[in-house]
């Protein structure tokens, strides 16, 4: 089921959470908002839901408009970031509950309960309490129960937020095959670049409560339209007017044309990428990323004086959308 | 005089001053603060997540709150109760005023145990007040097995 949102607008008293917001989101696609705290997008996520009204502007579901179609009857899956797991039940109370709510047969609940703990990978946790689960567990939890009543739009609010580092990057490959499995239209809220551009097909990037550009992974990362969205998808230097990617600074031992001479402060090596940090004869700081191959090559170490040049970076002028490559060799 | 339901109240000859609901009227006032003091805290604890998890399940309001919200809040609100239960035994000058002291009819335990002493008649005064004591060490051990519980 497709969703559209079309010019969306709503305000918390004097805040503006959500300022004539468009999208639109393919049936059966994996799309990400992506954006920093207060830009407007679990908002975005909540009046699709049906949690939040609009001021102005409209949701469409399957084309179909459903501003006077309640929570309840919309049909979608919702998982909330802290879990809103029913403590008082078991897993698998949890997990019946759209089903009893809608009088589904014993037997036929006990069956799909059981599809539903084997997809989550919770067998054998049925007689438990959420408060017995690990977080990566109960957040599983969170989507059985979700997709219990078979949505056709499933709606993640920051679902790994609350989880730690590894359980995080499990848990969202693991979504990434249940999206293949199930193929339900999801939209899912984050903070971390690295999470939408891991897992979804489209990024939708907020900003202030505005969208700032909407695209696949690496459409963002390699054609950002903003300042904003190339400093957000991504690590940036600036270089004068111009923004470069760590990747993109060319490091040569000695003087050529085009090449600024830069003294290295500090190497940092991350395993298969080492960090360079650098000071130009200016005073500004900047930093490259370069493998571990190269750093051994050019032999960099603290103190010594190297020579940079972008070999892609991008202005973005002033109330202009417009982008210019700078160099390139 | 009447307030805003006295008169029409008082037109239906549904007396409430000097009988029954007077008494239940006047218990739940000093009463229902204390069952709300166990309750509001719970409640702003637990937040309002788990109800909206309900509603985007297809759980109406009224579902929602059998379901969902009141078995999150039931311990306390029997503890509520029964602090409150504590309370409205107890309970003289509310009572006092509003019952009329009629003998057999709008008399509570408290008011009687008053009356019995005022009138020499000690004995029954003692005997009332140790049915009061029982009542209030029962409640006060059934608490205590209900503190019990809810740490488990």
């Amino acid at each position: 089921m497709g969703i559209t949102v079309e010019g969306a607008t709503k305000h918390f008293g004097e805040f503006v959470a959500l300022d004539d917001v468009s999208i639109d989101v393919p049936d059966g696609s994996l799309t990400a908002l992506l954006g920093p705290s207060g830009s407007g997008k679990s908002t975005l996520l909540r009046l699709i839901a049906g949690l939040e009204q609009p001021d102005k502007g409209r949701v469409l579901l399957s084309g179909k408009e459903v501003g006077h179609v309640s929570v309840q009857e919309r049909g979608v899956g919702f998982v909330f970031q802290h879990y809103a797991a029913f403590k008082h039940m078991t897993v698998r109370d949890n997990v019946a509950f759209a089903l009893k709510i809608r009088k589904v047969p014993r037997d036929l609940i006990k069956q799909r309960v059981k599809e539903l703990m084997k997809l989550v990978q919770l067998q054998g946790m049925a007689h438990r309490y959420p408060s017995q689960l690990s977080g990566g567990q109960r957040q599983r939890m969170a989507l059985a129960r979700a997709l219990a009543a078979e949505p056709k739009v499933l709606l993640l609010d920051e679902p790994f937020g609350a989880l730690d580092a590894t359980v995080r990057k499990d848990l969202r490959q693991w979504l990434r095959r249940l999206h293949d499995e199930v193929h339900v239209t999801t939209i899912f809220v984050t903070h971390d670049q690295e999470e939408a551009m891991d897992i979804a097909e489209q990024i939708v990037v907020m900003n202030q409560g505005r969208i700032e550009q909407t695209g696949s992974p690496r459409d963002l990362y390699e054609h950002p339209s903003s300042e904003f969205v190339m400093s957000f998808v991504g690590e940036v230097n600036r270089v004068g007017d111009a923004l470069v990617r760590p990747h993109d600074l060319d490091i040569v031992l000695h003087p050529d044309d085009g090449f600024e001479e830069a003294m290295i402060e500090r190497v940092v090596h991350l395993g298969f990428e080492v960090r360079v940090e650098l000071t130009l004869a200016d005073g500004e700081h900047l930093w490259a990323q370069v493998t571990r191959v190269q750093s051994e090559e050019l032999e960099l170490e603290k103190g010594h004086i190297v020579y940079v040049r972008p070999s892609r970076a991008k202005v973005f002028r002033d109330g202009e959308p417009s982008t210019e490559e700078l160099a390139a060799a | 005089m009447n307030g805003w339901f006295g008169g029409a109240l008082a037109n239906a000859s549904f007396q409430i001053i000097f009988s029954t609901p007077g008494i239940v009227l006047a218990t739940i006032f000093v009463s229902l603060p204390f069952v709300c003091r166990e309750v509001v805290p719970v409640l702003q604890e637990i937040g309002d997540e788990q109800e909206q998890a309900a509603h985007t399940l297809g759980a109406s309001p009224w579902q929602t709150f059998w379901r969902v919200t009141l078995p999150a809040i039931r311990w306390g609100v029997v503890y509520g109760v029964v602090l409150a239960t504590a309370r409205a035994l107890g309970e003289f000058g509310a009572v006092s005023v509003v019952s009329g002291q009629i003998s057999g009819k709008t008399e509570t335990l408290p008011l009687f145990v008053q009356k019995e002493f005022e009138t020499f008649d000690v004995a029954g005064a003692y005997a009332a007040a140790v049915v009061l004591a029982v009542i209030a060490l029962a409640t006060l051990f059934a608490m205590s097995r209900l503190n019990r519980k809810e740490k488990v």
